[in-house]
């Protein structure tokens, strides 16, 4: 048992590395990127519909 | 193991707490990225809003860039320089935001040549000022607005004539755009036959023409002397009025009534006795031409003291350029006036002024107005046709 955990340890220590750094520089600033241009695009779709927007003046 | 083997392996890790990264690090690691990805975020928004990222592609930089140069607004005596986005990107979040997701339809035309070379970008350019005007005009030319301000104008300073138009402008709140059109590129160029008008009234164009029935031009009418049609001997206005006397293949022979006034040659044919509204131009050799053009007795306009003689004129041209009902004109037309003559004031009934006062009051405006030549010909015929002169009210 205690053999096996620590011939994991490397492995386990590897794999959590990779998902931390995965997660942090590719899967949320790709799904914040995402959010945004989804958003963005919403916007631009309501223009079309509704016509440029009137603010200001 | 696969993409799906590798996905569950990773979502397995997710879900267990750490056991060999600690808390510490997890934070510091995660705060320290989004920090740099936010600023990574917002530098890479600030760079596609220079002037060098919009010119990064030749069709900017061979065509509006080029005509830039030679504006105010490139170089002028305070030194202050308007970039491409100052003009075209709204600096509220959303909206810009929403620009930046329009511009994927622009990397789309850049990477697929939709305007890369001079012909197609001027073909295409009326439609992309149309789309810059609407949304000017529909802010109130804010983005103009974030360099100037009606309330820091000192009307001392400026040139009459922009005292005269945009003091009730200024008091309208009335956006640039409307008048300033152009103001840093070239205006688009339209051929007569690109004319928004004429392309609504080509789909209304009399198929085939009846003898004995009268019938109007819907664009400029090239007229012939015979039936082989080899000399031109003038041209019809917009909405002048024929009457068919027999159609040869798609050719028409037909009959014209008009004045005209004993003065000179006597080129220029009118409606009706003493009203300036142009129906037909001849030619100089057409118009003394009796078998072409017979002249019945002058009569006198005490007005102006000129004789004007009604005129019959039996000519030649092809079939294709009349509509059956001259409402059908006038439907197009008076849409035209009312989207162009509205913007600063409410359009003036027609029947307020007389078929003689029009044309003057029209050149004086019509150059507020994205009208082409022909679209103003047939506004201003139908102002003309709508004037005091006529309207049974009066
Ligand atoms: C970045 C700021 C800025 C923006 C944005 C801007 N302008 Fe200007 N504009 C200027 C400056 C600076 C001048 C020159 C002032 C001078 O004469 O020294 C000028 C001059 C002008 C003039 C005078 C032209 C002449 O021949 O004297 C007009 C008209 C004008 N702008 C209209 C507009 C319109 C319409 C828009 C919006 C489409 C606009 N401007 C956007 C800064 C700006
Ligand atoms: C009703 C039409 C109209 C509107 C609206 C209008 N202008 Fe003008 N403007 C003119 C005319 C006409 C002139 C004089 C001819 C010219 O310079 O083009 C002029 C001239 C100017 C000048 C040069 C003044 C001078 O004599 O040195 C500036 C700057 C200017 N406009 C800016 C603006 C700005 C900014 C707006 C929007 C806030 C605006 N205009 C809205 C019609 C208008
Ligand atoms: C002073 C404001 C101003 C600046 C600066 C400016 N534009 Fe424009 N632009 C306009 C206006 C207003 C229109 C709408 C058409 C018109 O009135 O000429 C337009 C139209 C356009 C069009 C549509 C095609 C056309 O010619 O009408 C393109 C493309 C364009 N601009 C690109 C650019 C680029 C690229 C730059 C920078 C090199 C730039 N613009 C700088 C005001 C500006
Ligand atoms: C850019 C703004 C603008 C546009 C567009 C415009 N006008 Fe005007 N118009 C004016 C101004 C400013 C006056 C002068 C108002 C005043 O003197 O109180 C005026 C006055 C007039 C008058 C009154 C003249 C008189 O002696 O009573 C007529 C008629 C007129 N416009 C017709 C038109 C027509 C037709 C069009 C369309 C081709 C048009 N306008 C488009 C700004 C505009």
């Amino acid at each position: 048992m205690t053999d096996s955990s620590e011939g994991q340890q490397p492995a386990s220590r590897r794999r959590e590395w990779m998902a931390f750094l995965f997660l942090t520089l590719i899967v949320l600033p790709a799904l914040a990127v995402a959010f945004v241009g989804g958003y963005g695009f919403v916007v631009w779709m309501s223009h079309v519909i509704n016509g440029p927007p009137t603010a200001g003046y | 193991m696969g993409i799906v083997g590798a996905a569950k392996g990773f979502w397995r890790t997710l879900r267990k707490p750490p056991a060999t990264i600690s808390l510490g690090v997890l934070s510091v690691g995660g705060f320290i990225t989004g920090i740099v990805f936010w600023g990574g975020f917002n530098t890479a928004l600030e760079v596609t809003n220079t002037e060098a990222f919009c010119i990064s592609c030749h069709e900017m930089r061979d065509n509006v860039y080029q005509e830039l140069q030679e504006t105010v607004h490139w170089e002028n005596r305070t030194g202050v320089r308007a970039t491409c986005p100052d003009c075209h990107v709204p600096h509220e979040w959303t909206n810009k935001i929403a620009r930046k997701m329009q511009a994927s339809k622009e990397v789309w035309g850049a990477v697929f040549g939709t305007i890369n070379t001079r012909e197609k970008f001027l073909a295409k350019r009326e439609e992309l000022a149309r789309h810059e005007w609407a949304r000017l005009s529909a802010n109130g030319s804010l983005e103009c607005r974030n360099c100037h301000d009606y309330d820091s104008m000192d009307w001392d300073k400026m040139s009459d004539e922009a005292v005269f138009y945009m003091r009730p402008a200024a008091e309208l709140n009335t956006g640039c755009i409307e008048c300033h059109k152009g103001i840093a590129h070239h205006l688009p160029e339209r051929s007569a036959d690109s004319s928004p008008v004429v392309a609504a009234l080509e789909g209304r164009a009399a198929t085939s023409l009846s003898d004995g029935q009268d019938y109007f031009a819907y664009r400029p009418v090239t007229v012939f002397a015979g039936e082989d049609m080899a000399e031109p001997a003038g041209q019809l206005n917009l909405a002048a009025r024929i009457e068919v006397l027999e159609t040869k293949g798609d050719k028409v022979h037909f009959e014209m009534k008009a004045w005209r006034k004993d003065k000179g040659y006597g080129r220029v044919l009118y409606d009706d006795f003493g009203l300036n509204a142009r129906v037909a131009v001849l030619e100089k050799e057409a118009a003394q031409n009796a078998e072409l053009v017979q002249a019945g007795t002058p009569r006198n306009d005490d007005n102006t003291g000129l004789d004007w003689s009604q005129v019959t004129v039996k000519l030649w041209a092809a079939a294709d350029g009349f509509v059956a009902d001259d409402e059908q004109l006038w439907d197009v037309a008076a849409e035209s006036y009312s989207s162009s003559c509205s913007s600063c004031h409410a359009q003036p009934d027609p029947d307020h002024f007389s078929t003689n006062a029009w044309p003057a009051l029209f050149a004086g405006m019509v150059g507020f107005t994205n009208m082409d030549a022909t679209e103003q010909e047939l506004v201003l015929t139908y102002l003309q046709n709508h004037s005091s002169d006529n309207s049974e009210s009066h």
